[in-house]
């Protein structure tokens, strides 16, 4: 039997900030509700404090920080999905999120809350995770930098703090990172959740050699996938088909997939190669969009 | 009228939620209710504390199996045989069985009391498999016979033993003659999973009593049979309990018999107070389902391409009660000789318990099990006979007049018209596939199914003063545009507005009997109830005029609402003037249908049904070999339909069927593990939805003028769609799948094992 929860609507961050010091483990925050209301129903949440933080003006936007793109945390999904900045900065993102669920959700889901979820299948992670994001975490009194490869533990697991708050996610300036793609893999039916997704990017000299490779899987691990070692491999090189191949059976080799109703670990693995080898095909092409395969 | 495009009535209402759905009533003092469920497979009952049950605030009523059996209720119930207990009586036989349920003022705390609950169960060995559950060594769910429940009189019971919970027999010819005459047999197996109905209105009702009458507002599909069954249950004249049906959110076969009704009147009894009871999603999967099936086919052709020989034995996964498995088994096994000429033909089909949820009926009603083996086994003889499949098929198909398996000869077959309809999809050869690693098949198949024979539909129409007409009839609307359908008929018999038609939702204390709302026969059925009562009124109209002009009846004429004498329209009398200068205040009528029919205890021969369903697929598919995903891109559906009444809601009707269809081919199955349902919510257990609607798709209604019999069309266009994507599939890629559903990771797999 649980007590009824007590709904905090803190007006500022540091509000936040102090409610977080005093409640820490027994509070929850409440940004765009999309994944807290399902888990709440199926009593996996049930905290004491529920702090909202999704009209928080502070956290909220888009703005360029330098060459950097700074995506404040508390900003609608769908909002990104249409920000000038993002559609001429981060074209792949924006295309990435037109994907994600549906309309009504976009409309309410947050950045922060996407990404603070953890949840492996989760699409925009793919993408962010690629560009090498990193999201800023507040508690009363300092405040940490973490890349979103070190933010993802496990399956709904990560290393947020219970007294810290994500304030915003900063993607350092995508221009080094020349084209990309994001193809989504749904084994079932059109409004499935996502089965894999592979985000690439791909810089090139003008000769043609690979100056950068960024790739990340997601659907497959209980966290996001990315190998910089196996990235690292491709630098230099004139990526053909048999490259991609290549990169792509080294991240199936790297992978531990999990095993649920939209596939089998087996059934993962087997996919991705030629999901990869589609995304980095696409990247190469300069083609900059999010697809659906 | 007839053929009119008719908008759905209550449509408006339907879409902006304003009408009166089960879960939307709650009169003064509502209880509601909740069940504490079996997390065990198979057990008995150690102890069950109900204690902290009652400590939490608004608690009214908690009440487990040991208890209900000191009431003066029976405490089991089922349409065939009274074998399901109300709440779980000593022992638990599925994951889910309710065992204790909590009456409260409101849901929520009836919610956690219900988890509050303490019990205790010793588990015992159990059995999931049918075939498993056949074996000596396996557990026996029901070791006594359960009692039989009245009616359902034309459900032949045999062969009761071990689990086997019932079992058809049908031999018609010599079965060892026809292997005989055969110059190949071919043997092949075919699974089908359990599915969910998916009605977006989950199981509901809310009870009272009003002394010592019991009334039940109730999404039933059978109004009668619920009715009937709780009168048995409180030992009281049928004439004290009354069901209410308002419209329904689809039933699909889910909401036929008794199903939460009589846990819910149990509380209102103990507690004197109206109860309401709404099954959330992950339940709704507990209560009815498809039944699981595994079906082995034998033919025996000659090098000519004709079927002489078929012998089948079906297994059907009837869960741990009966329910109406001992009918399915019937109808699903006649139905996998499919709609051929075979003069050899021996099948044996078999319900049988195990520890899952009970299943039940389900739209298909075997026949989708059935078709899916048949229709798949008639490509892989095709192939292996080297015969072009479609023509393989029409050389096979029965013809007018011929004989099916239960020897009954079939009239109105149209099986060659409506396959070569569909197969005009194929008319222009497909488009390329977008890229090398994509494969583009196409497939076709054809169906033959019943309907529930015999049956019977009375109707009362009552004319009033106003010109307004009401129909009584125990139809049940669920979105199917069943009343809308009969308020056409009538108007068209009748010569007036759907308008000034009213057909009223049942309501057991006045709507005459209906033997049910399902196996696609209400058009069909009550249809023809309704025609007669629109015959009655126009002659009662006639006779009244004749009075009242002092005229001879054959001088009149009848048009628009009004009676005139022919040739002198100033003599134009509206049938609201005509019933108000007669006094009668109202003019009523009764109509009704009655099918008759059965088939022999022995040897399945007789009638199975009154009229028999024809549908043809043709679908093509776009398999993408990387993945196994498979894309259906096109496809023509085709049905005989006799008469259409509304052209629009017979199309919408088939499209329905298969979308149904598709979702059940290539997504849909409720995945067990060790009897725990593990996809009980709609992220897990894939649906299919607008995005999976072909580019392609096209629906057929075949008419005959000649014809007056309007053919059901609720099902006809379902049981065709997984064995034409299937033939699709392997025309595409090579690759035969024989196990529900198609997914994209179990044709991957096919792909990768290929040599």
């Amino acid at each position: 039997m649980t007590d009824a929860m007590q709904v905090h609507r803190p007006n500022a961050v540091d509000d936040v900030l102090e409610l977080l010091a005093t409640h820490g483990e027994d509070a929850q925050i409440l940004a765009g509700g999309t994944a807290f209301t399902l888990f709440h129903k199926l009593g996996l949440l049930t905290p004491e404090h529920v702090i909202a933080t999704r009209g928080l003006a502070e956290l909220q936007g888009v703005r360029m920080d330098g060459p950097d793109v700074v995506l404040g945390a508390m900003t609608r999904l769908r909002d990104v999905e249409l920000d000038p900045i993002v559609r001429r900065e981060l074209p792949v993102l924006a295309g990435t999120l037109a994907l994600v669920a549906n309309l009504r959700i976009r409309n309410a889901a947050t950045v922060g809350g996407n990404l603070a979820e953890g949840d492996p299948s989760s699409d925009p992670p793919a993408v962010l995770v690629a560009l090498d994001a990193r999201a800023t975490l507040r508690r009363r009194g300092s405040e940490r930098t973490v890349p979103l490869t070190e933010l993802f533990v496990s399956f709904l697991e990560t290393t947020i703090a219970d007294d810290e708050l994500m304030v915003d996610v900063r993607v350092p300036d995508p221009g080094v990172c020349g084209h990309g793609s994001y193809v989504k893999f749904l084994s079932r039916h059109a409004e499935d959740r996502t089965c894999l997704g592979a985000a690439a990017f791909i810089a090139e000299d003008a000769s043609g050699a690979c100056t950068s490779l960024r790739l990340c899987v997601i659907g497959s691990d209980p966290a996001p996938l990315r190998r910089p070692d196996i990235e690292q491999s491709m630098i230099g090189r004139h990526l053909d088909d048999a490259a991609f191949r290549d990169v792509a059976m080294q991240y199936a080799d790297a992978a531990r997939p999990v095993t649920d109703h939209r596939g089998s670990a087996d059934y993962r693995r087997s996919v991705m190669v030629p999901l990869v080898v589609e995304a980095l095909q696409r990247a190469k092409a300069g083609d900059d969009t999010a697809v659906i395969w | 009228m007839i053929g009119a495009r008719t908008t759905t009535k209550g449509s408006l209402e339907r879409v902006t939620g304003r009408i009166g759905f089960v879960t939307n009533l709650e009169p003064v003092g509502t209880l509601h209710v909740a069940l504490r469920r079996s997390d065990v497979a198979h057990g008995d009952i150690r102890s069950i504390d109900v204690s902290a049950a009652w400590d939490v605030p608004g608690v009214v009523e908690v009440l487990t199996g040991e208890r209900l059996l000191s009431l003066p209720i029976e405490p089991r119930f089922g349409p065939v045989f009274r074998d399901q207990p109300v709440l779980a009586i000593d022992r638990v036989r599925y994951i889910g069985e309710p065992v204790v349920a909590v009456a409260a003022t409101t849901a929520e705390a009836a919610r956690r009391a219900a988890d509050q609950v303490d019990i205790e169960l010793e588990p015992l060995p159990a059995v999931f498999d049918a075939r498993a559950a056949l074996e000596d060594t396996a557990p026996v769910l029901h070791p006594e016979p359960a009692s039989r429940a009245e009616g359902f009189a034309d459900i032949i019971v045999k062969g009761q033993a071990g689990n086997i919970c019932n079992k058809f027999t049908l031999r018609h010819g010599d079965i060892a003659e026809g292997f005989e005459a055969a110059d190949e047999i071919y043997e092949h197996e075919f699974r089908s999973p359990s599915l969910h109905h998916l009605a977006m209105e989950p199981h509901a009702a809310v009870t009272w009593f009003e002394g010592e009458r019991l009334i039940v507002a109730t999404g039933t599909q059978t109004p009668y049979n619920v009715r009937d069954a709780l009168a048995a249950m409180f030992r009281l004249p049928v004439t004290d309990v009354r069901v209410l049906v308002p419209p329904l959110g689809g039933g699909f076969g889910g909401k036929t018999y008794a199903k939460v009704e009589p846990v819910a009147a149990v509380l209102a009894w103990l507690t004197q107070r109206p109860t309401k009871i709404v099954l959330a999603r992950d339940e709704d999967f507990l209560t009815g389902s498809k039944h699981e099936a595994t079906i082995v086919l034998r033919t025996g052709v000659t090098r000519d391409g004709l079927i002489v020989a078929k012998q089948v034995r079906a297994w059907f996964n009837a869960g741990a009660y009966a329910d109406i498995s001992p009918r399915l088994v019937k109808n699903g096994g006649y139905a996998c000789a499919g709609p051929y000429r075979i003069p050899h033909v021996d099948i044996e089909s078999f319900a049988v318990y195990t520890n899952i949820a009970p299943a039940g009926a389900f739209r298909g009603y075997g026949v989708s099990q059935a078709a899916w083996a048949y229709e798949s086994q008639m490509d892989l003889i095709a192939q292996e006979l080297g015969i072009d499949r479609v023509e393989f098929r029409r050389r096979n198909l029965l013809q007018e007049g011929e004989a099916f398996a239960t020897g009954e000869p079939v009239h109105g077959a149209r099986f060659d018209a409506v396959l070569s309809d569909a197969l005009t999809l194929f008319d222009d050869p497909p488009a390329p596939p977008p890229n090398e690693h994509v494969k583009v098949g196409r497939g076709c198949s054809v169906i033959i199914k019943s309907t529930i024979t015999p049956s019977t539909s009375n109707a009362i129409g009552k004319l009033n003063a106003d010109g307004s007409m009401q129909i009584l009839t125990s139809t049940v609307e669920m979105g199917q545009g069943a009343h809308t359908a009969l308020a056409q008929i009538v108007a068209d018999g009748l010569g007036i507005s759907v308008d000034a038609v009213r057909i009223l939702t049942p309501d057991t204390d006045t709507s005459p009997y209906d033997t049910t709302t399902s196996s696609s026969r209400s058009t069909a059925a009550m249809g023809a109830a309704v025609t007669e009562v629109a015959t009655g009124l126009r002659e009662q109209l006639l006779k009244l005029a004749a009075e009242q002009f002092e005229a001879d009846v054959q001088d009149l004429t009848i048009d628009d609402g009004s009676v005139a004498i022919a040739g002198d329209p100033d003599t134009r009398r509206s049938f609201g003037e005509i019933v108000t200068a007669s006094r009668r205040g109202t003019l009523t009528a009764e109509g009704k249908f009655m099918s008759t029919g059965g088939l022999d205890p022995e040897n399945g021969q007789g009638v199975a049904s009154d009229h028999w369903h024809q549908g043809a697929l043709a679908a093509e598919v776009e398999v993408d070999t990387r993945t196994g995903k498979v894309k259906v891109r096109r496809l023509r559906a085709t049905v005989y339909a006799g008469t259409v009444v509304n052209p629009v809601n017979a199309r919408m009707q088939v499209e329905g069927s298969v979308l149904f269809g598709l979702s059940q081919a290539l997504y849909e199955g409720i995945d067990h593990d060790a009897g725990f349902v593990t996809n009980p919510n709609l992220s897990d257990y894939a649906v299919a939805g607008m995005g999976e609607l072909p580019e392609v798709f096209e629906v057929s209604l075949l008419e005959d003028p000649e014809d007056p019999q309007m053919h059901g069309l609720g099902e006809t266009a379902l049981p065709v769609v997984s064995p034409a994507i299937a033939n699709a599939i392997h025309d595409a890629v090579g690759v035969r799948l024989q196990s529900l559903p198609m997914s994209a990771e179990m044709l991957f797999d096919a792909l990768t094992a290929q040599p």
